[in-house]
Order: structure tokens, then sequence, then C-alpha cells
């Protein structure tokens, strides 16, 4: 039986290669000139993104916070570990922190010129998560955990979705900012805010879930 | 150039079929969870390819560039899939890490068997 599925697989991949593609025809099409002008932000696919997509994207926020509420409520009932190694030397603790400063410098400049250039919200979460998650392997768990809750991560996790998909709710009724100047900070209606809204979102979200499984599983 | 993105192409559509091929024959669920991963990658790297055929410039709109843009709608499709597949992942990982708890073993044909009345 095994064979017949890498024989179907072997014969799917000649099938794709030797035959030519479906048609390209809509290439011709000035897409980036095109969003760029009805979006009014020189990044294109910001613009799609947070205009001509939005409703995807509403959903594609929820599936990413439930996923996380999910990984919390499946781990609830775990045992947290009991010893967690952390990297101790001073080498490691200092190159940490160091790349540390620079991703969260990344994800800033990510969240709040991504309509403008390469970036955006997502991109700047993730940048986020990647500083949050060198902290975290290098300092004790119960400090991150403690940090964790006194900002109240979490509350504000679930006030940025809320907020975001009022916007998106807003922006698709019609209700839009004016456009501005293309080309500048502060331009393209609700999209700088939703770019950083997201990246709130993503950042958070992604603490939440280095965060419980160092608790429960340690680093390695 | 063509001929460059054929081969590409081939690349990618190879790393596809191994993550399917892993997903399907492996028995282990961390093999099969990370097969997924390099299927996804290798779905990711496809709709950059297609992205790239309208032509190679980023899809921003500045003055001083000269050439075809790529096409901005594929990539803005599988920007989705990317968080998507993050969070999907660390979901299956919690999932395998209570079935592991609950069978001392990742094996699925020995944890249906334990399932199986």
């Amino acid at each position: 039986m095994k064979w017949v599925y890498v024989v179907a697989g072997i014969a799917l991949y000649i099938k794709m290669l030797v035959f030519p593609d479906l048609a390209m025809d809509a290439a011709d099409l000035p897409a980036v000139e095109s969003v760029v002008q009805d979006s009014g932000v020189p990044n294109a696919v910001s613009g799609l993104i947070f205009r001509n997509r939005l409703y995807d994207t509403i959903f594609e926020v929820v599936v990413f916070t439930i996923a996380i509420m999910g990984v919390r409520f499946l781990l609830s009932d775990e045992q947290p570990s009991r010893i967690v190694y952390q990297f101790t030397d001073h080498p490691s603790i200092v190159l940490a922190r160091l790349g540390a400063t620079i991703a969260a410098l990344i994800s800033i400049e990510l969240a709040i010129r991504g309509h403008l250039s390469p970036g955006g919200g997502f991109a700047a979460g993730v940048a986020g998560g990647t500083a949050i998650g060198l902290v975290a392997i290098t300092s004790s768990s119960e400090w991150m955990e403690a940090i964790y809750q006194r900002w109240h991560a979490s509350v504000w996790e679930k006030v940025s979705v809320l907020i975001f998909i009022v916007l998106a709710v807003l922006t698709l009724i019609g209700m839009e900012l004016p456009h501005g100047e293309l080309g500048t900070l502060v331009s393209g209606g609700w999209m700088p805010l939703l770019n950083i809204l997201v990246a709130v979102k993503v950042a958070l979200g992604s603490w939440a879930a280095i965060l419980l499984f160092i608790r429960y599983r340690g680093l390695l | 150039m063509q001929q460059a993105a054929t081969l590409l192409e081939a690349c990618v559509f190879a790393t596809i079929l191994c993550g399917f091929f892993g997903i399907i024959l492996k028995k282990n669920l961390m093999m099969k969870i990370i097969s997924m991963d390099v299927m996804s990658t290798g779905v990711i790297a496809y709709y950059v390819l297609v992205s790239a055929r309208a032509g190679l410039l980023t899809p921003i709109q500045a003055e001083a560039k000269s050439g075809r843009y790529a096409d901005p709608v594929p990539q803005a499709v599988i920007l989705t899939a990317i968080v998507i597949g993050f969070s999907i992942q660390a979901l299956m990982l919690v999932g395998a890490m209570k079935l592991a708890r609950d069978n001392p073993t990742l094996e699925t044909s020995e944890i249906e068997r334990h399932y199986t009345p």
C-alpha cells in the first residue's frame, strides 16, 4: 500500500513539472499601481492585507487568538516542571540581551513603518516575540511570569484583538480616515493603527506561548 | 532565467512532496508534525515563486525603481498561512504532549491500538 502512495506522488510530481501552468494572463494587470491607488499606502502587500483582504485578516487574528487560548486550556491541568535549566554563563546573557534589544527596536520600526517599507504587523509581532523569547531563555521563569502578570499582558492581548475587530468593522462598513499624503508616516487611513495592533497582538500571543512552554516543559 | 525558474519550481515541489510523504508514511507523531512544517514551508516557497513570475521588484511603489513589480496578491495570501502555521504548530505540539503523557509512546499505531476497544 505504501508503494501505491509513493508512485502516485511521483506521478503527480512529474505531471506538475511537465505540463504547463494554468492560465497566468491576469499578470498583465498593473496590480501594484491599482492597489496603491485604492489604499493610499506604497506597500501593496500591506494594502491588500488590511484593505482588500481585511475580512480574511480579521479571522486570521481570531484563529491565532483561539489557538493560543487552546494551548493555555490544554496545558492548564499539567504539572509545571520543577527545575528549569537556564543559560547562566555571562556571555550568553549579554548576547541574548543585546539580541533582544535589537529585535525589539526592529519590531517597533516594522510596526510603525509597515505601510511604507517591507514589514507590517505580523513580521513586527514575530520580531517582538523573538525579543521576548531571547530574554526568557536567560532569566528566571518566575520573574518573566511576574512581569507578564504585572502588566496584564493577556488582558492587553484580548483588548488589542477587540480594538482590531472594531476598527476592521468600521473600515468594512465604509468609515475610512482620509488617506493623507502618499508615503508619509501618518497616511493610509487606519492602516498604521491596524499594523500596530496586530504587532501588539502577535508579540503578546507569542509571549504567552513561550511562557507556557517554558513553564511546563522547560527549555530542553 | 526561464530554466532557473523551472529548476527552482522542481526543488519547491520536491520539498512539498517530502513533507507530504513524511505526513502519511512516518509513524512517529513528532515526525508527522515536523513533516507538516516542511510541507507548509514548501507551499509558502511556491507562492513566493508564483508571485515572482510577474516581476522581481518588491511590490512597494517607489519612484527610482525600474522594472516590473512582483505580484502582491499571492504574497498577501500566503502571509496568512505563515501566522496560522505557527499557531497550529503550537496547538499540535501540545496535543502530542498530552497524548504522550497518556500513553508513553509517540507511535500512532500504538496509540490507536491503546484506544481501540
